[in-house]
């Protein structure tokens, strides 16, 4: 397959989204809220009803009309409805550590938030490794949180998992309620594993949102390569100093499959904004404007259109990424990016 | 007949004033100085709650240890080593929170700035035409 026939493809692609977005946004957050829920419902599915499937498809389609932040709200509480059918004590640390996700993240109103409800599907297809990476190819340095939040639930669902025997049951808040909740303390604060690789992670976003903001040449192909030797360097030292182990064959998978992932987001990213499609109307004396308004984002040397700078730069750089073609051919070039 | 430069001026200031265009209102609504003490004043209050979350967690790990505490000459050290660590821990958290506020005054200034201005060529436009 050439160079030619995948830009092809991605001009169908972005053909495709322009034409069908309002069915294809909410049918991927239904479809995201679905699976997550599913994979709540075979990892510690201890309620009955919450893992009624009509019920989990009704929920799903109620993910689909809301924002993503209330998804993550949603699916917040199906977990803790789960762990409390296992047990108080279950529930009391669910609820422990989503009260301190929502006071420390959630106060500076986070806009990644859909990198936390990836996450969990991510490490579902060992494909985790990807998510640093994109998030800083695509976002700001904060989205390195979400990613490191989504590590520590999952690792304490794991937990939670690993132990349902010992953690199960009922009976009086006594001795016992202690000694769950302190089994519980200690397998969260000595999980070595989840805590390395949620601060792997966060290191790897920051490097990758640093090299590739850089003004050089293969800027992000760079930053995406940079991205994953941290991360084999930052694991596999991680894991000899706390002795965990390592899964090599895993994390090698892991790895290459994670990095076709982020080669097409740097292949998509530079000539596609798909959240910048914009439909608005407005009026002036004469006529009434329905205007669709897609983000024109191209490489240097196409048409002699500049790169239209990502959702995180200011809007002061609105009017400089707007091309002005003069009469006689010439174009004149507002400022700009590259 | 169309005035393309217009409405590609128009159609950015409609997209602005949609997406971002109220939130950041009210963000420069107040002076740098408000804003930065209110983004403040929120923090603190909600690392308070977790601090105090965290530390029932962990009374609750050292529960026996605690009670043999409240009974004995130690009580007044331990809580100092709790108010230290809370105020520890409460300095960075502070300064990320008055980092990440100052960025976002800034940034949201600059666009409203830049909308204000887009606001100007249009009506610079308008009298042009009128003319």
């Amino acid at each position: 397959m050439n160079i030619a026939a995948l830009y092809e493809i991605r001009r169908k692609i972005q053909d495709y989204i322009m034409k069908y977005e309002y069915i294809l946004k909410p049918a991927g957050k239904f479809l995201l809220s679905l699976v997550l829920l599913f994979i709540i419902k075979g990892d510690i599915g201890y309620n009955a009803i919450l893992c009624n499937s009509l019920l989990l498809v009704i929920i799903s389609l109620v993910c689909a009309l809301v924002p993503v932040g209330f998804i993550s709200a949603i699916i917040g509480l199906v977990i803790l409805g789960h762990l409390y059918r296992l047990s108080l004590e279950s529930a009391v640390m669910g609820a422990v550590v989503l009260l301190l996700i929502f006071l420390l993240y959630f106060r500076f109103s986070p806009r990644d938030v859909l990198l936390l409800l990836l996450t969990p599907l991510a490490i579902k297809l060992n494909i985790h490794y990807a998510l640093p990476v994109a998030a800083g190819l695509l976002c700001a340095p904060t989205a390195a949180a979400p990613v490191a939040i989504g590590v520590l639930v999952t690792g304490f669902l794991e937990k939670i998992t690993a132990n349902e025997i010992l953690l199960s049951g009922g009976g009086e808040v006594g001795r016992a309620t202690l000694l769950k909740l302190r089994f519980l303390i200690d397998t969260m604060v000595q999980n070595h594993r989840m805590w390395v690789t949620a601060l792997v992670f966060v290191l790897t976003t920051i490097i990758v949102y640093a090299i590739r903001r850089l003004a050089i040449s293969n800027a992000w192909l760079l930053a995406i390569i940079a991205g994953t030797l941290a991360q084999v360097i930052g694991l596999t030292a991680g894991s000899s100093r706390f002795g965990a182990r390592l899964d090599g064959a895993a994390l090698f998978m892991g790895l290459m499959m994670s990095l076709l992932i982020e080669w097409a987001i740097m292949f998509m990213k530079f000539n596609v904004d798909y959240r910048l499609i914009e439909s608005v109307q407005f009026e002036d004396d004469d006529y009434y404007y329905f205007v669709k308004a897609v983000p024109k984002v191209t490489v240097p040397g196409e048409d002699g259109l500049l790169p239209a700078g990502s959702l995180s730069e200011t809007t002061a750089d609105l009017k400089n990424q707007f091309v002005k073609h003069r009469p006689g051919g010439r174009k004149h070039q507002a400022g700009g990016r590259a | 007949m169309l005035n393309t430069e217009k409405i590609a001026v128009m159609t950015k200031a409609a997209i602005y004033e949609e997406k971002e265009g109220l939130q950041d209102d009210r963000i420069v609504s107040y002076f740098e100085t408000d804003y930065l003490l209110k983004g403040l004043f929120g923090s603190l209050i909600t690392y308070t709650v977790a601090f105090f979350v965290i530390f029932m967690l962990y009374a609750a790990y050292h529960f026996e240890d605690l009670v043999l505490l409240l009974y004995s000459d130690a009580l007044t050290p331990f809580l100092w080593s709790a108010l230290r660590i809370y105020l520890t821990c409460l300095v960075p958290f502070l300064l990320v929170t008055f980092l990440i506020y100052l960025v976002r005054y800034h940034q949201t200034r600059e666009k409203v700035s830049s909308y204000r201005r887009m606001l100007e060529t249009l009506a610079d436009g308008n009298e042009e035409e009128k003319a």
